[in-house]
């Protein structure tokens, strides 16, 4: 038999299992991963897919003016490693009470995961939670355990996965800030200023509020051609949030729409850094 | 006429430029009317027994405003898996009287039908708190409350020191054992400590206030005067 047979019927058989349907919630949960199988060391992701019904909504990895942020937690085998999930770029709802970001259609939310360098078992089993709170009229919160069995080799890593959706579900997910043209990214007396190169004229950040970081007041967009600067006021609490350095997170959006592009802003600011 | 209309689109063209290159503000949220620091916003209200409460009563007594919405499912599972009533039996332990007060702005039904499962679902859980009703969401837009449950903490001196989330504990995993923000808040007051965080980011279900009130409150500022 063929290396590429070989390859295609592994590929073919650890193709995940069919989604699984949640009665409540008013959203589901389907997870699977993007690689056809995977290796010692091997870098992939867990890809969960939440589908709010229709009319519904569920929330980003902050919710914005209300609601609750939807939450993913894996339980991974011994040796893999877990990083923070990375949300799609949400789209904005305006209500009469703020602005609050989430999802009415499906989002894929990706897990990266990586190997540990020697894997001993044919199979590996992820259990992933999801939780979300579901709004329409009235609220709902969704929970969802899921068991995702992955199959391994002990020597080859797996490739990526043949589902030609992974790769438009990727395209969604916010870029790095380094890849826009000329952005960059600091802060001053208690202000993010962002800059980059665009054509779009539709530029906007949406914050991630934890504990010692709040996103207030107006932000101000400047726009020279296509040279942007744009000002985000910031309350920074490092009492509150009980350390020396703080790091800012969230998003630059371009344009206006969820599938238009978003970047990640990350600033980590020490106490003595905004100091007027 | 032909170069006056050229003239014409200069200058607007011109405009248009320079208008372009001036700041825009975007969307951002407005400026919360009670603030952190500052003396809590007075407010008028009956409760579900008919009762009138000013805040003003409350003059040196720790006040606690918890805005409900026993539909709810934060609420539902805040009372019902036993974390507000932990808070409550923690409260009457405090050395400083502390008054509990539930405010209900929750506007997507008759005002009549809020006030009686409101009012039922507190009967069932042997709650003994007043329910507010804020039917208009005059009190919620006030305090730019944002969730239910949000929960705010004004001290003796009638100074609003916390705002915010009940506790950190969303998914109630730690059912009456966890530990919450306005317990905390009260206990750095009777200490004579800082309120910190005086601000945590609240969760729930967003307030369902009625509406049309939104642009009453843009030009109202704050409620006058301290409380005391």
């Amino acid at each position: 038999m063929s290396p590429a047979l070989v390859s295609f019927l592994l590929v073919f058989l650890t193709t995940p299992p069919p989604p699984t349907q949640t009665p409540s919630g008013h959203a589901t949960v389907e997870v699977r991963t993007d690689v056809g199988w995977v290796g010692p060391d091997q870098a992939f992701n867990l890809i969960v897919l939440l589908t709010p019904e229709e009319g519904w909504h569920v929330y980003w990895k902050d919710s914005g003016a209300s609601g609750t942020p939807t939450e993913i937690e894996i339980n991974a085998p011994e040796g893999f490693k877990v990083g923070k999930p990375i949300f799609p770029r949400p789209k904005l709802f305006k209500g009469k009470e703020g602005t609050t970001y989430g999802y009415d259609k499906q989002c894929a939310i990706f897990v990266p995961v990586v190997s540990p360098k020697t894997i001993q078992t044919d199979e590996v089993a992820f259990e992933v939670n999801t939780y979300w709170l579901a709004c329409k009229k009235i609220c709902i919160i969704g929970e969802q355990n899921q068991v995702v069995r992955v199959k391994t080799n002990k020597t080859i890593q797996g490739p990526p996965h043949r589902d030609m959706r992974v790769k438009r579900w990727k395209n969604l997910l916010p870029k790095k800030l380094s890849e826009l043209s000329k952005a960059t990214q600091l802060i001053s007396n208690n202000k993010i200023v962002i800059t980059g190169t665009t054509s779009e004229t539709t530029i906007s950040f949406i914050g991630v509020e934890q504990r010692g970081v709040r996103f207030l007041g107006t932000n101000q967009l400047r726009i020279k051609i296509d040279q942007f600067t744009l000002t985000i006021p910031i309350e920074l609490d490092y009492a509150a949030a009980n350390a020396d350095s703080i790091t800012i997170e969230g998003l630059l959006l371009l344009g206006g729409n969820e599938s238009d592009p978003s970047y990640v802003v990350q600033v980590v600011v020490k106490s003595d850094t905004t100091k007027n | 006429m032909q170069s006056i209309l050229k003239s014409l689109l200069v200058v607007f063209s011109s405009l248009f430029l320079v208008a372009a290159a001036q700041p825009k503000p975007e969307a951002a949220p407005e400026k919360p009317t009670a603030e952190i620091g500052e003396p809590a916003p007075a407010f008028t209200l009956k409760d579900q027994n008919g009762i009138t409460h000013t805040l003003s009563d409350y003059e040196g007594k720790i006040v606690i405003l918890e805005w409900f919405n026993e539909s709810c499912p934060y609420c539902m599972k805040a009372w019902g898996l036993g974390v507000l009533p932990k808070l409550l039996e923690d409260l009457d332990d405090v050395k400083t009287e502390v008054v509990y007060i539930a405010i209900n702005s929750t506007a997507d039904r008759p005002e009549k039908d809020v006030l009686k499962t409101g009012t039922k679902f507190l009967i069932e859980l042997d709650a003994d708190i007043p329910m507010l009703m804020d039917y208009d969401g005059e009190v919620g837009h006030l305090y730019d409350a944002k969730t239910t449950p949000h929960m705010f903490v004004i001290d003796t001196e009638g100074v609003l020191v916390y705002q915010g989330a009940l506790s950190d504990d969303r998914r109630f995993k730690k059912r009456k054992d966890a530990k919450t923000h306005v317990l905390r808040a009260v206990n750095q007051i009777i200490a004579g400590e800082k309120v910190v965080p005086s601000y945590v980011k609240p969760w729930g279900c967003a307030v369902k206030y009625s509406s049309g009130t939104k642009d009453n409150r843009i030009n109202r500022g704050r409620n006058p005067g301290p409380l005391l």
